[in-house]
């Protein structure tokens, strides 16, 4: 029982995602009510369980840890956040609506109630009123990385479903360079996080502008030594500039560079995949694709 | 098309290792056959950007020529539990494929339907100018799909049950580490 108090403690602290975990592990301690003798942390670890149970579709453990902190904090509009989970699980949408508006009437910072509703909104097929609300919250919580990293994938997603009303490719810019805008914005707040410079990477090469994504796959690569989708993405983006007519553009990578870039990357995939135990098939097409690319 | 047991399941199994994000793969077809003998995941980080996914396509041309196999279908699942339409860039994918397959079909994932005895494709086909869910298929072997193996829908739900999908490795899971063996993924089959 220990044991899973800490597991559960600890992934509490690395907010990591494993609902199928937590319940396994969680619904012995609600169940025999060992959970109890966890004094404080008793609390913490029936919101945390009560969150697993509803993604993994057990409504009855759920309502039994949202009861138990229901009684313990009346009103609370942390538990109220938690009855609305319930509501929006088992689809009743709009009365789960209906309590974070009320949350958000009585204290309008709260943020679990504000990240709620614009989660809630995309659920319901709103993908414009769910970009109103997270820029409206983003307005108050500026500091909130992984509200901007949501905002871009809004974004992201949103470029897939305005072709009808805009000229094609002016619409595709338009969203790509709202989703790159949010992404300057995560990694003003996070510098040294690589996976947030490969999405920024990711949407600039997406959004045809190469040579910015060259370097921007080349910090990442400067971040975390030998990342291979980092690589992948400078070879993609050298072969397109080698390609195209050499730039006039004075900030633009030199051919000389750009050749010596693309040779350093092809020897470090080729190193990558030469020293791991890469299965032979995955070994023999790569090996293809880096030398013809 | 008729699918093989292994392009039945490794969709599943895809799907059920990341329920909270949308994935996607492709459908593999030997030459010269309409038979659906293997699927590939691509990826669960994001679907909705270009670069990794030319590397993908291109790798798993590559992986054809090798093997005397032609990618002829799109498969995706929606973070959204009841979505099962297919989204634009399922949309485009499969309309590239269908440029050099004039066979190419699209599936999207019930997710309802993952671990259960019913059979979890949604087949989309590109029909008067746009994609269209075909909705009574897998009515039987003379149906334009159906499955080589009927009992692959429980075998995939026993699969899942095992935690099987645990072991299965996906284009990003394979930059993350490239012992990961995306291409055949043969610690699944």
């Amino acid at each position: 029982m220990v044991n899973a108090a800490k597991v559960l403690q600890d992934l509490r602290a690395s907010a990591e995602r494993k609902p199928d975990v937590v319940v396994r592990l969680g619904k012995p301690l609600v169940e025999s009510g060992a959970v109890k003798k966890l004094d404080a942390d008793a609390w913490l670890v029936y919101e945390q369980v009560a969150i697993a149970a509803l993604e993994v579709g057990d409504d009855t453990l759920a309502h039994r840890c949202i009861e138990a902190l229901e009684a313990k904090f009346p009103g609370s509009a942390r538990v109220r956040r938690l009855q609305g989970m319930q509501l929006e699980a088992v689809g009743r949408l709009e009365d789960a609506g209906e309590i974070y508006k009320a949350i958000l009437r009585e204290d309008e910072t709260n943020v679990l109630a504000a990240k709620r509703q614009v989660m809630l909104l995309r659920t319901m097929g709103l993908p414009a009123e769910a970009i109103g609300a997270l820029v409206k919250y983003l307005d108050i919580n500026y500091t909130d990385f992984e509200g901007w990293l949501q905002l871009a994938d809004f974004y992201l997603e949103e470029l897939m479903n305005t072709f009808v009303f805009l000229d094609q490719l002016l619409a595709a810019f338009l969203r790509y360079a709202q989703a790159a805008f949010c992404m300057e914005e995560v990694i003003m707040l996070q510098p040294q996080n690589h996976v947030f410079h490969l999405k920024y990477a990711e949407i600039l090469y997406s959004q045809d502008s190469i040579g910015l994504a060259l370097k921007q796959f080349c910090r990442v690569v400067e971040l975390c030594k030998d990342h291979v989708r980092g690589l992948y993405g400078i070879k993609l983006c050298t072969s397109r500039l080698l390609k195209a007519a050499p730039s006039r553009n004075p900030a633009a990578t030199s051919q000389e560079d750009l050749k010596a870039i693309d040779l350093l990357a092809t020897e470090r995939l080729l190193a990558v995949y030469g020293s791991g135990n890469a299965a032979a098939s995955v070994k023999t097409t790569s090996a293809k694709w880096i030398e013809s690319a | 098309m008729k699918f093989s047991n292994k392009a039945y399941q490794k969709p599943l199994l895809h799907a059920a290792k990341y329920p909270t994000t949308a994935v996607n793969g492709v459908f593999l077809a030997s030459n010269g056959s309409d038979a659906v003998v293997d699927a590939i995941p691509f990826f669960h980080f994001w679907n909705t950007l270009t670069p990794m996914l030319e590397v993908a396509m291109t790798q798993v041309d590559l992986h054809c020529k090798d093997h005397g196999l032609r990618i002829i279908g799109y498969y995706e699942a929606s973070d959204k539990l009841n979505d099962e339409a297919l989204s634009q860039v399922g949309q485009r994918v499969a309309s590239q494929i269908l440029q050099v397959t004039p066979d190419a079909f699209a599936v999207v994932i019930k997710n309802t339907n993952i671990s259960t005895e019913n059979i979890a494709f949604l087949p989309y086909q590109f029909k008067e100018g746009q994609w269209r869910a075909q909705k009574d298929t897998f009515s039987g072997p003379k149906d334009v799909f159906s499955l080589e193996n009927s009992s692959s829908p429980s075998l995939a739900a026993k699969a899942i049950r095992e935690g099987l999908s645990s072991k299965l490795a996906d284009f990003d899971s394979h930059m993350e580490n490239v012992q990961e063996d995306w291409l055949s993924n043969k610690a699944i089959v």
